[in-house]
This record gives C-alpha cells, sequence and structure tokens, in this order.
C-alpha cells in the first residue's frame, strides 16, 4: 500500500485562490500532475506558475463548474493533453451570509447551482471519462460542517452542503461498480477570501460591528483552539486522492478541529 | 515518507489482526512501537520482526483489562524512550453471540472490562505523559457496529457504541 499520488492526474476546481490552491500545492509537491481549474482564468493561471516554479507539472484551465458543456469541454482538453484523469476534486463553491428569513429564490438558486449542481456535473462528467479509459478513478467532494449541520445564516449554503453528502454516497453507491470511489471532507472555518466575504456580509446585515468579529465569534467551539489555513485541509485531501484510501468510499472525513464530532 | 520519525506509539492488541498490521506500518513510518497484548508469543513475534528490519519495538505482556498492569506498561514505556506521542486502543474481543436474555453477567462484564475498561484505563495512563508534554494523539477502534444495529454480537456492539461516545467526550474535555 503507497500514500503516493505521484504521476496521478488530478483536477481540482475553484483552485484558483483558497482550499483549492492549497489542495493543488499539496499535491503538486507530492509528484501529481495537477491541473487547476477555476472561473477565474488569471487566478488559476498565477497558481499554475507558481507549482511550476517548484519544478512540478502544472496546467491551468478555465471552467464554470455549473454549466455542463463548460465541464464536459474540461475534461475532454485534460483527457486528450494528459491521456487519462485520475482524480477529480469537486471544490469549488460560493456561500453567503443570510438571515433565514430573508432568503431569495435567486439566492437560493444561485448557491445551489455552483454547490450541488456543480458537483452532481463534475462527478457524472469525470466518471464518464474514468469508465471510457477503464481502470477505476475517485473523486473528491468538498462539503463543509454546514453539511451536518444547520446554521441560521446559512440555510441555503447548509442545504447545498447537504446536497453534496447526499451525491456522494449516491455516485458511491453508483460507479462503485466501476472502481470508482466517491468521497468527501468537511472543513470548518477556514481562513480564505471566502470568510472575509461572509465577515463583510454580518456586517453589512448589522449582525456584527466590526471586521473579523463574526469569523471570531462562529470559531469559539473550535477544540483545537484555532480557525484553519488550507495546508490543514492537504493531509486529508492528499490522502483521499491516494491509493491509502482506496478501501474507502461513501465517506465524509471532517477537518474541522473537532467542531462537528460525529 | 517517515511520516511518524522519531515518535513513541502503544498499540494495544498488536500481536495479531488490524493490530498487528498497524504495527509495522507506524514502524515503516519511523515510529518506535510498544505492543500490548495478552498473546506474548505472537506479540515477541511482532516485535522481533520490526527489530530485524531497523526498526525500535518492544512487546509488553499487558491486560488492558487490568489497571497496574496498564499502569506499568505505559511506564516501562516512558522509562524506555522518554515520551509518549500516540495511543492506539486497538485491543478487543468479540464475546459471546447471544441475544440479552440469554447472555450471563459475567459475559456482559468482561467483554465491557476489555472493549470499554480497556480503552479507559490506556486513555487515562497514556494522559499523564501526554498532557505533560502538551501533546499526543489517541486513535480508538469503534467499528461499524457502533454505528448501527445488526442482530449479531449484541454485547460487543454496546462496547463499540461506548467506544465512540467516549471518543468525542475525551476529544472535548
Ligand atoms: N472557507 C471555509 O471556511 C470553508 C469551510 C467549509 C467548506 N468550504 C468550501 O470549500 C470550497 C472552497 O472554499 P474557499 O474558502 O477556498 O473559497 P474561495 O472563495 O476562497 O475560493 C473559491 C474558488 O472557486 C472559484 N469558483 C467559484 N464559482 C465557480 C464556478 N462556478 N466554477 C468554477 N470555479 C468557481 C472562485 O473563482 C474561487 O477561486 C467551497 O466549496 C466552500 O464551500 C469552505
Ligand atoms: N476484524 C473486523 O472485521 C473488525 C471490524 C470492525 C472493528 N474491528 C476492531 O478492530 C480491532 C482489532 O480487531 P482484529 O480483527 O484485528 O482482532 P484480533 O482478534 O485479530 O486481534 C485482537 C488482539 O487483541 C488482543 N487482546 C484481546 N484481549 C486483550 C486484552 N485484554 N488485553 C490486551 N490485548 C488483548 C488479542 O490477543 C489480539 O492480539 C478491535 O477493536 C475490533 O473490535 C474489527
Amino acid at each position: 500500500m503507497s500514500n503516493s499520488v505521484k504521476d496521478k492526474v488530478v483536477i481540482v476546481t475553484g483552485a484558483g485562490r483558497g482550499i483549492g490552491a492549497g489542495i493543488v500545492q499539496d499535491l503538486a509537491a507530492n509528484g501529481a500532475r495537477v491541473i487547476i481549474a477555476d472561473l477565474n482564468k488569471d487566478a488559476s493561471e498565477a497558481v499554475a506558475a507558481e507549482i511550476r516554479k517548484t519544478g512540478a507539472e502544472a496546467h491551468a484551465v478555465s471552467v464554470d463548474v455549473a454549466e455542463r458543456q463548460s465541464v464536459k469541454a474540461m475534461i475532454s482538453e485534460v483527457a486528450s493533453r494528459f491521456g487519462r484523469l485520475d482524480v477529480m476534486f469537486n471544490n469549488a463553491g460560493i456561500s453567503q451570509t443570510c438571515p433565514f428569513l430573508d432568503v431569495t429564490e435567486d439566492d437560493f438558486n444561485r448557491i445551489m447551482k455552483v454547490n450541488g449542481l456543480g458537483v452532481l456535473l463534475g462527478t457524472q462528467e469525470a466518471a464518464r471519462q474514468m469508465i471510457a479509459q477503464g481502470g477505476g478513478g475517485k473523486i473528491v467532494n468538498t462539503a463543509s460542517i454546514a453539511g451536518k449541520q444547520g446554521y441560521p445564516l446559512f440555510a441555503h449554503y447548509c442545504a447545498s452542503k447537504f446536497a453534496v453528502v447526499a451525491l456522494t454516497q449516491a455516485a458511491a453507491r453508483a460507479l462503485a461498480e466501476h472502481r470508482i470511489t466517491v468521497n468527501c471532507f468537511a472543513p470548518g472555518v477556514v481562513a480564505t477570501e471566502l470568510w472575509q466575504q461572509l465577515d463583510r456580509e454580518f456586517m453589512e446585515h448589522g449582525l456584527t460591528s466590526k471586521p473579523e468579529q463574526a469569523i471570531n465569534e462562529f470559531s469559539q467551539s473550535i477544540l483545537l483552539g484555532r480557525v484553519s489555513a488550507p495546508k490543514d485541509i492537504a493531509g486529508v485531501t492528499t490522502f483521499l486522492a491516494s491509493d491509502a484510501s482506496d478501501y474507502i468510499t461513501g465517506q465524509t472525513m471532517m477537518v474541522d478541529g473537532g467542531m462537528v464530532l460525529i | 515518507m517517515a511520516r511518524l520519525e522519531n515518535k513513541v506509539s502503544i498499540i494495544t492488541g498488536g500481536s495479531t489482526g488490524i493490530g498487528e498490521a498497524t504495527s509495522y506500518r507506524f514502524a515503516e513510518e519511523g515510529s518506535k512501537i510498544a505492543i500490548f497484548d495478552v498473546s506474548a508469543e505472537a506479540g515477541s513475534k511482532v516485535a522481533q520482526a520490526i527489530i530485524d528490519k531497523g526498526g525500535d519495538a518492544i512487546f509488553v505482556r499487558v491486560d488492558v483489562s487490568d489497571e497496574k498492569a496498564v499502569e506499568a506498561g505505559v511506564t516501562e514505556v516512558v522509562d524506555r524512550w522518554g515520551k509518549l506521542d500516540v495511543l492506539v486502543n486497538n485491543a478487543a474481543i468479540t464475546g459471546v453471540n447471544k441475544f440479552a436474555h440469554e447472555v450471563t453477567s459475567e459475559e456482559w462484564d468482561r467483554i465491557f472490562a476489555v472493549n470499554v475498561r480497556g480503552v479507559f484505563l490506556c486513555t487515562k495512563h497514556a494522559l499523564k505523559p501526554m498532557m505533560a508534554a502538551k501533546r499526543g494523539s489517541i486513535v480508538n477502534f469503534s467499528s461499524i457496529y457502533g454505528l448501527i444495529g445488526n442482530d449479531d454480537l449484541p454485547p460487543y456492539q454496546a462496547t463499540k457504541g461506548a467506544v465512540l461516545s467516549m471518543t468525542k467526550t475525551d476529544a472535548i474535555c
């Protein structure tokens, strides 16, 4: 058994910054051939350029995970350039702070489309490629503590992350016969631009009065006593991409410093 | 590799099965290993095999349900290597496969003594050096039978549910 991701071809969506960038950096440092996929092409190019400086292989593509044609085009570009796809990380996601009674249809549909439908499309199109090439594969989705608990200021986001857990379980059952495993991991509070946005929105709704008050208050219950950085997540994500996790499927791995104990 | 370089780990029930495989894997990653088990012959062979491959390991005869033996075992490890980084609470028995109306109190107490009191005692005594060092890692073995109900091994399932619960509360406290 090996923990190796060496020479595996891995796509990570939403890898232009934040958690996704942390995932690809660790994979590349361990010898994977990484594809940085993001809506923001400049951001993914910048991450790819940094990784190439270390001597590792990195390629940037632009994708909108919520559009099937865009996802299909990304997968076929990767298949023709690298010859195969071994691991697909459906990590791109968006969030919004919004009091429960104020969530609109547009808010709900926007979040669901990227976080829920995006994971379905990414899983389907990656699986089609893995089935066609044979030999199995791995799909890893980004869930959240919000996929295990409902929080009043993130109702639609929580619904979308429960959807990620459900899609992970359903896909694990559907794809096992093709030797494709499907798992997700669930971060807690990660200091990325996403939380800067949520923090601003808390203030806009008059829920907090100063910067970082929201993230600090939300983080009170973390057993390990601090918020996380993307590198805290990378041990688990590289493990889920490696052969060492071959006997795991359909699971949600909490990587939250001990916020949700299940 | 060597993700456990210079770490000192106790693996209970390390003489056979999953505990044996865990001992070898930990040794490959650079950890010093103390196998706590009641099965002396098998456990000594595992320790010797690790030493033969250039690792560092000891077998300590410990019945995890016996507090004096656990305390003495942890003391021996800390005296030898100066610290304790990891405790893997793997030792367990499956007990009797009978429904509640057939299980005797002695059978019930025996499986709880190994699977639940054993985890408690090893955790209790491992915490002393870990708290002094302000770091450490404890890994408990529950089971799918700690999560779901099934008409198989009822007393065992109850013990594995207890292990899951202890894992959460010990993490918080
Ligand atoms: N930050 C946290 O505390 C936290 C906690 C739990 C889960 N998560 C999840 O982790 C994932 C990454 O979060 P992050 O904190 O790194 O966020 P981030 O906002 O820093 O980065 C998200 C990236 O995804 C890209 N993206 C957004 N919509 C896209 C689309 N439709 N198609 C392709 N790319 C798109 C963005 O351009 C951005 O580069 C998300 O799924 C998020 O829900 C974050
Ligand atoms: N095998 C499975 O299918 C399975 C499934 C789920 C969980 N588990 C759990 O994994 C762990 C290891 O199981 P295994 O299958 O390797 O079992 P095993 O019977 O092969 O090994 C258990 C080891 O524990 C030792 N042991 C028993 N009582 C002891 C005591 N009082 N003090 C010290 N050592 C003692 C035994 O001598 C043996 O070496 C157990 O906690 C078990 O409940 C096993």
